[in-house]
């Protein structure tokens, strides 16, 4: 067992973290204003190869191996989580297409994520957020019929994916020019990116992978795309709980610093423990992944779902420990407060996660 | 590179101790708890296997190899874990130092290493240590130990009672903290070593407890005990300031983990008894089916999050960094992870679950005192809260201890 990054990995992780230091952080609350990730910060992920990953050939920067895809969302998300949410969400697109397109395909749609295009993929469904195996959208010919949410971009996007179900998970590309039939999301959290609900009646649309589609590509794509997620919650868990360890030091009651009362400090060593096995369950996912290892759908299952709940418990906590102050706009709590319970709904709430979980796990015969 | 593949000479080690946790331990547990005891010719039987020199944290042997110190931790995490699979309580009868190893190991000179763990471990008789720190006044507050030490000469007289000793009326090497001055509090405590039959000392109550009752617990008595001057840990360097607690804390760092491994086998053994239990008896179209799946997906995922957080505090001590906060957060996390694997399984099994044709009921009697021992959860988040507060990069995924 090893658990020391490479140095690639390490020098990718003090970028971005300078970055979301110095660039992000400053920008949450105006891109949770303007609902949307500031051109500025936009601009800067795509010209570090982050915002959408695409391979040489194809005129980007590379693409990351599952690890560093996780060790980046944690990274971008304590920074911001929406603005990591919509970053990478966007860049799923480029990861789908990489993983299940024809080699046409690829050609024609993975240059334009390195010029700066979005991405666009309509995945979860108001009964299958969390899990990705009983999607009820559906495609008849090349017809595809199903009402997605949390789209992201479906308004800007010059990639377009739905994810639609049955015997095989599919993936369809909507010709950029088509109008949707999509309604903005005004939403809890994670407001900085832009997502739509899009009701799908008879799009046209044409499949990945053409007539030899990939659905074990689209698979790996999707969980992939999950334990994004679970990178995102644990940025912005770290996020709150650092927050809160600050104040509990600073903010002193009866003469004492708030965290030196059990009240207060036994909160941040249990959200320290949340953290800290989310992260190692995060990455052994990873490595599942990257090493095409049988059990890695339980295990990224398993990361959603303990990462998730960590997050909205810290967040919670987060708010808690600042009192008052924790409430008001003035202080980020509030922000990841939100953000935590909005990712929640993307992925596995921590209340029926384990149901879905157990699917993975077939309980042992 | 990050890697979860465990190394190939712990996977082999791991299959071994299993074989022997699965066919020796596992089919005598049962009677073991309902005797309260291990018979003398199975503790015999359980030293020839496992060499009479078990130790349930790692030495520092001066035999081992490259490759073996780097791995002691990890090893004894896989070990441990898969003991305690087969039996928690009988595990603590195998010979060896026990708790005296670590201290030893962290506190003593190279000689007291030489004299109280290599010649007295090394032979074929089954030899027993144990550490002796509890007092019913003082648990995780080491500091507040009543336990005196007095020099005279070339001689220390001890005198105090210590509590809830595993091992205690059996050990051959005894580890006891004392105070030489109270006025100093913690700094004042020192580790002493006292063997067996040493006038002055002598065992006290033997414990009836909740669970682990296979292991005895006793209560130790000290009256004038002479020592000799040399059974201070670390010799004539540990009267000098800042040098006892540190010993103790340091054994600590080591213990944690393999508690917390110990505690995973006891849940993961609940865990694997009742999946197994539900596929037989819990019809897929019953209405209960989605709520044990559900249970049973919860109980491992935790189970997991355990041993990966207690994985990482042997990694970091393999590798010589500090870690105390994994150590800690190992030890707070594992034992509650695995205790609700036991409630899980009960619940699931309903009034099977508390039968004693069942060893579940047994788990969750044994898994209780792991949030409890070698310090309880609440002392742990203690130390958590303490590395946090003041020091925030050890928020950061490369957090390598303090």
């Amino acid at each position: 067992m090893e658990l020391e990054p490479t140095e690639e990995q390490k020098a990718i992780v003090d970028a971005i973290r300078d970055f979301a230091q110095n660039e992000v952080r400053p920008a949450n609350r105006e891109c949770e204003e303007a609902g949307v990730v500031s051109e500025r910060i936009e601009k800067q992920l795509v010209e570090m190869g982050v915002a959408a990953p695409v391979a040489e050939q194809y005129g980007g920067q590379g693409t990351f191996d599952t690890m560093t895809s996780v060790l980046i969302a944690e990274e971008l998300s304590w920074g911001d989580p929406g603005v990591a949410f919509s970053i990478l969400g966007s860049g799923l697109a480029a990861t789908i297409v990489d993983l299940a397109g024809t080699d046409e395909q690829k050609n024609e749609l993975l240059p334009k994520f390195t010029e700066g295009a979005r991405g666009s993929v309509a995945l979860a469904e108001r009964d299958a957020g969390a899990d990705f195996t009983v999607l009820e959208a559906r495609a008849t010919g090349d017809e595809i019929h199903g009402l997605k949410y949390g789209v992201l971009h479906a308004d800007s996007a010059a990639v377009r994916l739905v994810v639609t179900g049955g015997d095989d998970l599919g993936v369809w590309i909507v010709p950029a020019t088509d109008e949707l039939s999509a309604d903005q999301e005004d939403k809890l959290g994670l407001r900085a990116a832009s997502t739509f609900k899009v009701r799908f009646e008879g799009v046209k649309a044409s499949r990945l992978g053409g007539d030899s589609p990939h659905p074990a590509g689209v698979k790996l794509a999707l969980l992939r795309a999950k334990l994004l997620n679970a990178g995102i919650a644990i940025g912005l868990g770290r996020a709150a709980l650092e927050y809160a360890s600050v104040y509990a030091q600073e903010r002193t009651a009866f003469g004492r610093p708030i965290g030196a009362f059990q009240g207060i400090s036994f909160k941040i060593a249990d959200r320290a423990m949340d953290l800290e096995t989310a992260r190692l369950l995060a990455w052994k996912a990873a490595w599942a992944i990257d090493n095409d290892l049988s059990d890695a759908h339980e295990l990224v299952m398993s990361a959603c779902g303990h990462a998730v709940a960590a997050a909205v418990t810290t967040a919670d906590d987060g708010v808690q420990i600042l009192g008052g102050h924790g409430y008001m706009r003035d202080h980020p709590e509030e922000l990841w407060y939100r953000d935590a319970m909005t990712l929640a709904t993307f992925d596995s709430p921590s209340m029926i996660g384990d149901v879905f979980l157990s699917k993975a796990y077939e309980v042992k015969k | 590179m990050i890697d979860f593949e465990l190394h190939d000479t712990l996977k082999g080690i791991e299959a071994f101790v299993h074989q022997f946790a699965e066919q020796t331990l596992r089919p005598l547990a049962r009677e073991a708890d309902s005797n309260g005891k291990v018979e003398p010719k199975v503790i015999e039987m359980l030293g020839q296997i496992a060499g009479n020199r078990a130790t349930i944290v790692p030495e520092d042997r001066p035999d081992a190899g490259e490759e073996r110190a780097r791995l002691g931790n990890m090893l004894s995490m896989i070990g441990s874990e898969e003991l305690a699979w087969g039996d928690a309580a009988m595990i603590l009868n195998i010979p060896g130092p026990g708790l005296a190893g670590p201290s030893i190991n962290a506190a003593g000179t190279p000689e007291q290493k030489k004299k109280f763990l290599h010649d007295v471990f090394t032979g074929d008789e089954p030899r027993f240590g144990a550490l002796a720190v509890t007092e019913a006044q003082a648990g995780s507050d080491v500091s507040n130990v009543q336990t005196t030490a007095t020099r005279d000469g070339d001689e220390w007289i001890l005198n105090g009672t210590k509590v809830f000793c595993t091992n205690g009326a059996r050990a051959d090497v005894l580890v006891i903290n004392a105070t030489i001055d109270k006025s100093l509090g913690r700094e004042g405590q020192k580790l002493f070593v006292v063997l067996k039959g040493t006038p002055g000392f002598r065992v006290g109550k033997i414990e009836k407890k909740l669970g682990l009752t296979a292991s005895e617990t006793a209560e130790i008595v000290l009256e004038d005990c002479r020592i000799p001057f040399y059974h201070i840990l670390g010799g004539e360097e540990a009267l000098k300031p800042k040098s006892g607690f540190k010993g103790t804390m340091k054994a600590f760092d080591a213990s944690r983990p393999t508690v917390a491994a110990m505690a995973i086998g006891i849940g993961r053994a609940a865990y694997e008894y009742v999946a197994d239990w539900s596929a037989a008896e819990v019809p897929a179209h019953s209405r209960r089916r989605p709520f044990v799946e559900a249970k049973l997906a919860h109980m491992k995922r935790e189970l997991e999050a355990a041993r990966l957080v207690t994985r990482k505090a042997a990694w970091m001590a393999d590798h010589r960094i500090p870690n105390s906060k994994e150590a800690s957060m190992s030890k707070a996390y594992a034992p509650p992870a695995a205790l609700r694997a036991c409630i899980g399984a009960i619940e699931i099994m309903g009034p099977e679950g508390y039968s004693k044709e069942h060893l579940v009921e047994k788990w969750y009697r044994d898994i209780k005192v792991y949030d409890i021992f070698e310090g309880t959860g609440q002392i742990n988040r203690v130390v958590i809260s303490r590395n946090i507060l003041g020091r925030l990069d050890e928020l950061k995924p490369e957090n390598n201890g303090s």
